[in-house]
């Protein structure tokens, strides 16, 4: 066989590499694997020195032999290398532009860092391969159709299907999140797990899973994507515009706002794996609340649901009723005493039903109609001339629950006609449930409006109002009715995530001098204060079983190790051998306690890393008595799973008739 | 050979720049100091009066200095302060009218008047942390820029005349201003024939520009500008001008009926002319109608230009306020 020339090209390499880059890559920018803790990525170990390494490696035949050549060899790919690190600068801006289209065109917020990752990073980072001097002669006619511009344009596909297949996800809000509950759910995946831990998943097996689930959400994704992207389009410029379009207003929480004010239940775990019905069940969560002026009342309640019917906690720990001034950060505990619950399957809510009110406003610009007149046929922009630079001012509200968007349908600033006997405007508040993926907004109760002064509501109005005075709003409000009409909108019933109300308002002729002010450019305030109960609701499955019944059921992590057979064999009055089969090598730990005396609980372990297992038990075994017994096997990436718990009865002394307990 | 080819061109440009080719310096506008700079009034917010951040229901201070820092006496002015009502009020007068002495040779810095007033902070809405609210200033205010140059006037139109002439008649570029928001920044020259056979007309056309931030408009719209009532687009971005040769006074164009359609409006001196800017520039055409007799041949005089207007300008402060 003839061996390459120097300066000849193995054909198709660079095509196999690229193949190994685009599998590498999207690893690592799907997952948190590489991360290490000195900041060196992943990422960085290919850009800087797999690539140039492979490439020299595969592309390359050394002119001159020697370290030296290779080294110059190395370094030109290097540079490439090196050259790409640059790329996360200019990845800054695009995530920004990308975040700011994301949260408008999308509704996704944090979309920005993926996806300009994926536009951006990814592509650029190809570009040698692609258009670098060994991308010219193929042999391999294979993959002739898939060099250069091909290529390119093969990429950007593949952007496009990254992008809508996250695009896609309702659980977008963290960008990771999609990544985390995939490899929580096929290999149980822990975020919080140290980097060490993590460097130990099976790479392989999530490469493979991750393509075939890709593949299937993306399938579906797309399909999904391209029957709401009208929808998305027109919410998208809505929201990107701040402008009222069709039904629905929006607005945004104060960016700048630092107490995060609002109820915040975690999420809830429980104090063991396994319940057995003669014991207390407990479930945990952590409660956080915070307001600034409103006192808070919150009830938490606890509740077992089964199939058939529905148990409260016999306990709330510390108490089920909170009133908060401002701050509260409290552990609850949900206790089911022992009898209150059968053995079975039980889905567990605990949830925070509170009182809370958002506030929200909207700043609006008027301005005498003959002047502005003048401003656009001077081409003078309005507001630079009167030193506005927030041009089209969007709704902020308090933090919490609820969106209260609002909005006037009139492009800023709004020109009001000395001429005209009246002007009428419209004024929307939409109100969204912002967290509906962890509670519902129960009922709205009262929705206060406060127009500036001059401003006052229309006889005909397609929802009930009436004019209020100040003692309708909460005294911390600050209330001047001199300078303010207040009214209050009866909400309609049985709000469903998003409403959208209009109502509609007028300027009569006497007080245009009010609204105009003195100044060329007026600012006015249009609030709207919503009280409301919101219930937040985090849930948990827990399972309980009855002490004295075998379980077969074995508690497993995903990835981990799974038993094909354990059993009690050669029992003896004070011995006993226990044998268990696993998928794979593990280590396993025997734990084994009397009926009678579920706390004293004896282990043995057998540390030798095999899938077949017999350990001789003998410790704590009295004769004729009934043991529980489980296996916990822990495989080589300190991955484990339980088995289910099963029994065994030693065998009474020689001659001794068995007990009772021994007879079951 | 490349090498010295560069360093030739260096040379080369070395030479043409210290021998100021490039400098014109004998046809700009002899200005006095007083009458340089682009700033007429200028309108500060003094340091942190009012404050970038305040809490809820105090008073904080809010302090302004107007300085006429331009070449022309200020005799009608206005400001107006505009808060945003809902989260501030001003304890004080928000509209009030000014006067201020311009520049002079003996006082370099124009007259200056500190406005003292009061600001209170509102109460927050409901679990509202915190709020930014926006604080303007406008002026409105009667200027005029006086400009003036030595202009070269040659009569001979068509270069017969064998003597020696004690100029040569250019263009004149004129920047920086002339103590004024509004200047002109460039006059062309040019002489036509009279209708008498031994007469020649100069032409001027002279190049204005806002140079300021502000705008333009009528002087009698000052009070309107400054206040919301209505105003209209005609009144914007305009100005008169009055120009003249020694002291011979120049028709300018277009008059005021050619670009402003107001009745209440005069045209006053007959010969004045009125621009509306177009991008805050623009230009009129002012002539000698009476013509010059050919006989004068080549000499310098002086041209100048006086421009009238009113002027709108507005500075803007953000103002954080926070919770108790």
């Amino acid at each position: 066989m003839q061996g390459r020339q120097p300066g000849e090209t193995r054909p198709g390499l660079n095509f196999i590499l690229f193949l190994a880059f685009l599998f590498l890559h999207l690893l690592d920018m799907t997952t948190f694997v590489r991360q290490g803790g000195s900041g060196f990525t992943y990422g960085t170990a290919i850009w800087v020195v797999l690539m140039p390494l492979l490439a020299n490696m595969l592309l390359e035949s050394h002119k001159e032999p020697g370290m030296v050549a290779w080294w110059k060899d190395y370094w030109k790919y290097a540079k490439w290398g090196l050259g790409s690190l640059l790329i996360p600068v200019l990845e800054a801006p695009v995530s920004f532009l990308l975040e700011t289209l994301g949260v408008g065109f999308f509704s996704l917020e944090g979309i920005g860092a993926v996806t300009a990752t994926i536009a951006v990073y990814f592509p650029l980072g190809l570009v040698p391969f692609v258009f670098g001097e060994h991308a010219q002669p193929f042999g391999w006619v294979l993959f002739r159709p898939f060099t250069n511009i091909r290529l390119l344009v093969g990429l950007y596909m593949i952007i496009m299907f990254f992008s809508l297949l996250f695009y896609t996800s309702d659980k977008i809000d963290n960008t990771m999140l999609i990544v985390n509950d995939f490899m929580r759910d096929k290999f149980g995946y822990d975020v919080s797990e140290t980097t060490a831990e993590r460097s130990q998943l099976p790479l392989f097996d999530f490469a493979w899973e991750t393509a075939k689930a890709t593949y299937e959400k993306g399938k579906t994704g797309v399909l999904s994507w391209v029957s709401r992207a009208p929808s998305a389009v027109s919410t998208g410029v809505q929201k990107l515009t701040g402008k009222a379009l069709g039904d629905a207003y929006t607005g945004k929480v104060d960016e700048k706002a630092k107490k995060k004010i609002g109820v915040y239940l975690d999420d809830v775990k429980t104090t063991e794996k396994n319940f057995f019905t003669d014991k207390q069940t407990i479930l945990y969560t952590h409660l956080r609340a915070e307001t600034l002026d409103d006192p808070l009342n919150i009830r938490i309640a606890c509740i077992a649901h089964a199939k058939a019917a529905s148990y409260p906690a016999s306990t709330i720990y510390p108490k089920s009723d909170f009133d908060v001034a401002q701050f509260e950060d409290e552990s609850l505990d949900c206790i089911f005493n022992p009898g209150t619950l059968a053995a079975g399957a039980y889905q567990v809510n605990v949830s925070a039903e509170f009182n809370f009110t958002t506030l929200a406003y909207v700043k609006s610009y008027f301005i005498e109609k003959e002047r502005l007149r003048a401003y656009r046929q001077e081409q003078m922009d309005p507001f630079a001339e009167n030193g506005i630079t927030e041009k089209k001012p969007m709704a902020i509200y308090s933090n919490g629950p609820l969106l209260v968007g609002l909005g006037l349908n009139r492009e800023q600033p709004i020109s009001l006609d000395r001429s005209l006997p009246e002007q009428r405007y419209t004024f929307g508040i939409t109100l969204q449930n912002k967290w509906k993926d962890s509670g519902r907004v129960k009922e709205v109760q009262k929705i206060i409006i406060i127009l500036p002064e001059g401003f006052t509501l229309d006889d005909s109005q397609p929802f009930n109002t009436q004019e209020v005075q100040c003692d309708a709003i909460p005294e911390e409000e600050g209330c001047e009715e001199s300078n303010m009409n207040i009214y209050e909108i009866t909400p309609e019933e049985g709000f469903d995530n998003e409403y959208t109300y209009r109502v509609y308002m007028k300027v009569n002729q006497q007080a245009y001098d009010q609204v105009l002010g003195t100044t060329p450019l007026v600012t006015h305030y249009f609030k709207a204060m919503v009280s409301y109960t919101f219930q937040l609701l985090e849930g948990k499955r827990i399972e309980l079983f009855d002490p004295a019944q075998e379980t077969t059921t074995a508690t497993q992590e995903r990835g981990s190790p799974v038993f094909t057979r354990y059993d009690a064999n050669e029992i003896t009055s004070t011995s006993v051998s226990i044998v268990w089969t696993t998928n794979m090598n593990t280590t396993g730990t025997v734990e084994y306690w009397n009926s009678r005396n579920p706390a004293l609980v004896y282990q043995k372990e057998d540390t030798m890393l095999a899938m077949n297992h017999t350990t001789q038990i003998t410790e704590g075994l009295s004769p004729d008595r009934i043991y529980l017994w489980r296996i916990i096997a822990k495989n080589e990436y300190e991955r484990t799973t339980e088995s289910g718990t099963k029994t065994f009865t030693t065998l009474p002394l020689p001659g001794q008739a068995p007990s009772t307990e021994g007879l079951g | 050979m490349k090498k010295k080819n560069i360093f030739s061109l260096c040379i080369f440009l070395l030479f043409l720049t210290g021998c100021g080719a490039f400098s014109g310096s004998s046809n700009t506008i002899q200005a006095p100091e007083v009458h340089k700079g682009s700033e007429g009034l200028s309108i500060q917010f003094m340091q942190n009066a009012p404050p970038q951040s305040v809490y809820e229901e105090t008073n904080f201070p809010l302090l302004l200095t107007l300085q006429n820092k331009g070449a022309t006496d200020i005799t009608e002015g206005w400001f107006t302060i505009g808060v945003e009502q809902s989260n501030m009020e001003l304890r004080g007068e928000a509209v009030q009218s000014f006067s201020l002495l311009g520049r002079t040779a003996s006082d370099n810095y124009g007259e200056q008047k500190i406005v003292e007033l009061r600001g209170h902070t509102k109460k927050l809405p409901i679990n509202t942390q915190r709020l930014e609210s926006v604080l303007s200033v406008t002026a409105c205010y009667a200027y005029s820029t006086d400009a003036s140059a030595d202009v070269c006037i040659d009569t001979d139109l068509y270069g017969l005349a064998k003597y020696e002439k004690a100029c040569q008649m250019r263009n004149i570029a004129m920047s920086g201003g002339q103590g004024a928001p509004v200047g002109v920044s460039k006059v062309d020259i040019e002489i036509v024939p009279g209708e008498e056979q031994n007469t020649v007309i100069p032409q001027f056309t002279i190049y204005l520009e806002n140079m300021g931030t502000g705008q333009t408009l009528v002087p009698e719209a000052v009070a309107t500008a400054c206040s919301s009532r209505s105003i209209k687009s005609e009144q914007y971005n305009i100005m008169k001008v009055e120009a003249s040769l020694f002291e011979y006074e120049l028709d300018c164009n277009p008059k005021l009926k050619e670009v402003l359609n107001d009745p209440t409006l005069q045209q006053g001196n007959e010969k004045a002319g009125y621009k509306k800017l177009m991008q805050k520039k623009g230009s009129v055409t002012c002539t000698l109608q009476e013509g010059i007799s050919k006989a004068r041949g080549t000499y310098t005089s002086p041209l100048m230009v006086h421009l009238e207007y009113g002027y709108a300008d507005t500075i803007s402060k953000r103002i954080e306020i926070k919770k108790k």
